[in-house]
């Protein structure tokens, strides 16, 4: 199990690695350089920026001295944001970002779970129509359409949240159910099909013959089993969720990483862009080792299966 | 009784200054009313509606003297010397004093200097600073000053502002290019043929004669230098609190100390700030605001949502949203100065596409004026734009020292004469019709060029018969584009620097940096290059309204398109607050509370 763990660890490295070198040249594939000022910058001024920060150096040479600081754990500061290091960014907005994304996962999980259940339960009623319809809904209406929707009725009509902004926790409600509704949709869908699937399997059959109570059956056997692929998917929707969304961030003006996946993309801020993609792939590549172990904990066979390697 | 006459006699002054201001004077920017008429009118009426809140005069100040308003943006850069952003500017205006500040006229007055001596020859500048404090209680001196401006035109700290001083202060341009050099010599030397000569900091024409006096020698005389030092690159740093500070120095509200107005506090980093009245401030007698709280809205329609919910005093009316909130009574479009224009290529030197045809026609007057006549300017700016933008038929915008005014409309919307000299300039050009069939128009990727690059598409369908390719494009990938020539027209914009019509005028010399399509006509570049050393004012404007003329009237050099305004909302107990189409585009120093809770 150690050696299999090492073994991930080093893989793990190395796609970080990969990742870094692949975002290091597409950006520098990107037109302009992060000047703030691009349109009036001199030529003078340019030449003079670049000699200082070593953007006119060939790109292998930039690129060497990239890996060289990345690997002393030196993200640099941000271009854009001046004498800011990437790292005290990434702090600052984070925690932010993921208040709203674990708020919106355990509203998302909770009602998505208990939609799934129903409705597979109550197969074909009126009950099961109406999951799958909002589910339907959920998926498909984006979230700027929802966000604005539910800005406008809760906070500038019936005024009982606030409209927009940061500070307290009324001010997280509005952005945590805009960004939950895509995870109750998205779970409630799957755990309705998960659930029919075992409802429907021999050894469920074998239970109810058994004579064991319906509670048991459906608590033990059936959501314990039809866990799994809503399990899956939750380690990595949770990381999507709590590293901000860009649309989200900006309707109700949270003061969150999401909106820098794009914006300093657009600004060529050539590190602070690094640091985030690197950030949100490390969470990634973690939340898919994180799926694997609790697979283990819900399935005792894949834990036998991992033993034998 | 004896203040309210005061008053009164203070509001008449103020509107008679503005209407002559309008007048050709030397109004700089005033927010617009509604429905854009006759821009001297406009700025009369918005001065009303948005700075005195109306005639009456009453200055009954609320108890409670708090300002919500909200920046689309966080501050990237505090540290005035290397500032560029329109947000940075603004946070800096209100928090730092610099020599001088734009009141709401538009003219420079005295802020840290108390006054200033002009040489004869108009060359040389003494400030004499009043007695001012920074907010942990030193003294600001002329070093200060001197501090801040030479590390701003030492290559070392890469200011991108740099040129707002290389081009005014005398040695500045060779001492950036010393220390340039000095930076890296090698690369200095790929660019350039030879060593520059050695300019030594004292050498620079900023000189600090005692604790209290500046002396400025420029390059050449500057009639609006005194509008240049309210810039807020022109602001001082103190030196000891800076070195203190190191490389944290501008990253937080305690990693700054303040001279102006208000105190930057309360700083959370994407969430927004507090500007607090600062009490040691020199005129802190005429400061009201106790308060100004900003939020950190990046999206419009949340900062409207805001406004009506009452969270905000000022809101961003975004173009889709103008319909409806047009006859607001507090709805208001202010011109910050910018113009947006055609771009012809013109040089088929530096220009990568598949049809060199479209350049060589491009590169004949007749073929840009018929493009030029053919577009339908009102209708664009009434219908696609209707936010307040004027059409353009000059290339210096309304309000920058009555320039336009004096010189007028360049030129008029004509279709049938774009028909007529667009087949004689092909002719000239020889170039044949069919080359001239399709012509690549490059724009930048927001919904409302898309609407502008339709609409252009159109005008010129349907009276010339020639089809756009429309390219749109990020804004840096159309930069790049722009100077590599990779185009045949592009939607260019350009905002002013400074006060004067040369932060305008100078962009077409040969050669020049920002010359994208690659005009060169000897005439104006000598026009221009004598405005620059002219003393006599009124010779150095006639000269440059001459150059505009050759630009535009006879050369069509460039296609004006618009002159952009922008719509807000603010509710009506908030006045004096100031719009600036320069630097800050909001003054909050003379801004108050009056009858909010009425």
């Amino acid at each position: 199990m150690l050696k299999y763990t090492l073994k991930r660890f080093v893989y793990m490295v190395m796609t970080l690695f990969v990742i870094a070198s692949i975002t290091f040249f597409l950006m520098k594939l990107l037109p302009g350089g992060p000047y703030q000022n691009p349109e009036r910058i001199t030529p003078e001024v340019k030449a003079a920026f670049d000699a200082k920060y070593g953007l006119d150096d060939p790109i292998p040479v930039q690129y060497v001295n990239f890996i060289k600081n990345l690997l002393q754990g030196d993200l640099g500061m941000s271009f854009k944001y001046a004498n800011r290091q990437v790292t005290d960014i990434i702090a600052d907005t984070f925690p932010n970002s993921a208040l709203i994304g674990f708020e919106a996962v355990i509203f998302g999980t909770v009602f998505g779970l208990l939609f799934g259940i129903i409705a597979a339960l109550k197969r074909g009623s009126f009950i099961d129509y109406s999951v799958i319809i909002i589910a339907t809904i959920g998926v498909a209406v984006p979230s700027f359409v929802l966000g604005a929707i539910l800005q406008y009725v809760f906070g500038v009509q019936l005024k009982i949240l606030p409209v927009a902004t940061w500070g307290s926790f009324a001010h997280t409600v509005l952005p945590s159910l805009t960004l939950g509704a895509l995870v109750v949709a998205t779970i409630a869908r799957l755990m309705r099909t998960s659930m029919l699937d075992v409802l429907s399997s021999d050894f469920l059959k074998t239970a109810k013959s058994k004579g064991l109570n319906t509670g048991t059956i459906i608590w033990r056997h059936a959501i314990r089993n039809a866990l799994i692929p809503v399990v899956t998917i939750l380690a990595t929707l949770t990381m999507a969720l709590i590293t901000g969304s860009l649309v989200v961030e900006r309707i109700f003006a949270v003061p969150g990483m999401g909106d820098y996946f794009v914006t300093t993309i657009y600004t060529n801020d050539y590190t602070l862009t690094m640091g985030i993609t690197l950030f949100y792939s490390a969470l990634y590549i973690f939340s898919i080792f994180l799926t694997d172990v609790a697979y283990g904990l819900i399935d005792p066979r894949i834990r036998v299966a991992g033993r034998k390697e | 009784m004896k203040k309210k006459s005061f008053l009164l006699l203070l509001s008449v002054v103020m509107v008679l200054s503005v209407a002559l201001a309008g007048c050709g004077g030397g109004t700089e920017n005033t927010a617009t009313n509604g429905e854009g008429s006759k821009p001297t009118e406009d700025q009369s009426t918005a001065k009303q509606n948005v700075s005195s809140g109306g005639d009456e005069g009453e200055a009954q100040l609320d108890a409670e003297q708090v300002l919500h308003v909200y920046e689309g943006a966080e501050p990237p850069e505090l540290d005035s010397a290397k500032s560029t952003d329109a947000v940075s500017f603004e946070v800096l205006n209100a928090v730092m004093a610099g020599l001088t500040r734009i009141d709401e006229t538009g003219n420079p007055v005295p802020e840290m200097a108390e006054d200033w001596d002009v040489s004869d020859d108009g060359k040389t500048y003494t400030f004499h600073l009043r007695d001012a404090k920074w907010s942990n209680g030193e003294p600001v001196t002329a070093n200060d000053f001197k501090f801040a401006w030479m590390r701003a035109i030492n290559a070392e700290n890469a200011s991108q502002y740099a040129f707002i001083f290389t081009d005014y202060i005398k040695n500045a341009e060779g001492y950036f290019n010393w220390t340039a050099y000095q930076l890296d010599p090698d690369k200095y030397m790929e660019d350039h043929d030879e060593v520059p000569e050695e300019v030594k900091a004292e050498d620079v024409g900023i000189k600090v004669i005692d604790d209290k006096t500046l002396e400025v020698e420029l390059v050449a005389p500057t009639p609006y230098f005194t509008s240049l030092t309210a810039f807020p690159v022109y602001l001082p740093i103190n030196e000891d609190f800076f070195t203190q500070a190191g490389d944290k120095y501008g990253t937080e509200d305690d990693q700054l100390i303040y001279n102006g107005p208000f105190l930057l506090t309360e700083w959370q980093h994407e969430k927004g700030w507090v500007y607090k009245k600062n009490p040691d401030y020199w005129d802190a007698d005429t400061v009201k605001l106790e308060k100004v709280i900003v939020d950190v809205i990046k999206d419009p329609n949340t900062a409207l949502n805001l406004y009506e919910a009452g969270d905000l005093d000022l809101a961003p009316v975004p173009p889709e949203q103008v319909p409806l909130y047009q006859e607001d009574p507090n709805y208001f479009t202010w011109t910050d100065l910018a113009h947006f224009y055609l771009v012809f290529n013109q040089d088929i030197n530096n220009y990568q596409g598949p049809n060199p045809e479209v350049i060589k026609a491009l590169a004949n007057a007749k073929v840009r004026k018929a493009i030029s006549l053919a577009l339908d300017r009102q209708g664009h700016a009434d219908i696609v734009l209707n936010n307040g933008s004027l059409p353009a038929y000059g290339f210096v915008p309304y309000g920058i020292r009555g320039f336009r005014e004096a010189n007028g409309d360049l030129f008029q919307d004509d279709p049938e004469q774009a028909k007529q000299l667009l087949e004689e300039g092909l002719q000239e050009a020889g170039v044949a019709v069919e080359d001239f069939k399709t012509i690549r128009y490059l724009t930048g990727d927001s919904e409302s060029a898309r609407k502008t690059a339709e609409f252009l598409k159109e005008n010129l369908r349907s009276t010339l018969g020639i089809e756009l390719d429309i390219q749109q494009v990020t804004f840096q990938e159309r930069l790049k584009r722009s100077r590599e020539g990779n185009f045949d027209l592009v939607l260019s914009g350009w905002g002013p620097d400074y006060n004067d019509p040369m932060t305008f005028m100078d962009l077409f010399v040969t050669d020049g940096p920002y010359n994208d399509g690659g005009y060169s006509n000897q005439e104006f570049d000598d026009l221009i290059k004598n405005a620059k050393v002219e003393s006599d004012p009124e010779k150095r404007m006639q000269m440059m309204m001459d150059a505009e003329k050759i630009l535009i009237a006879e050369d069509m050099a460039v296609a004006p398109l618009y002159f952009r305004a922008n719509a807000n909302l603010l509710r009506p107990y908030v006045k004096e607050l100031h719009f600036h189409g320069i630097g800050p585009s909001r003054e909050y120093k003379w801004t108050y509370i009056s009858g909010k809770n009425q």
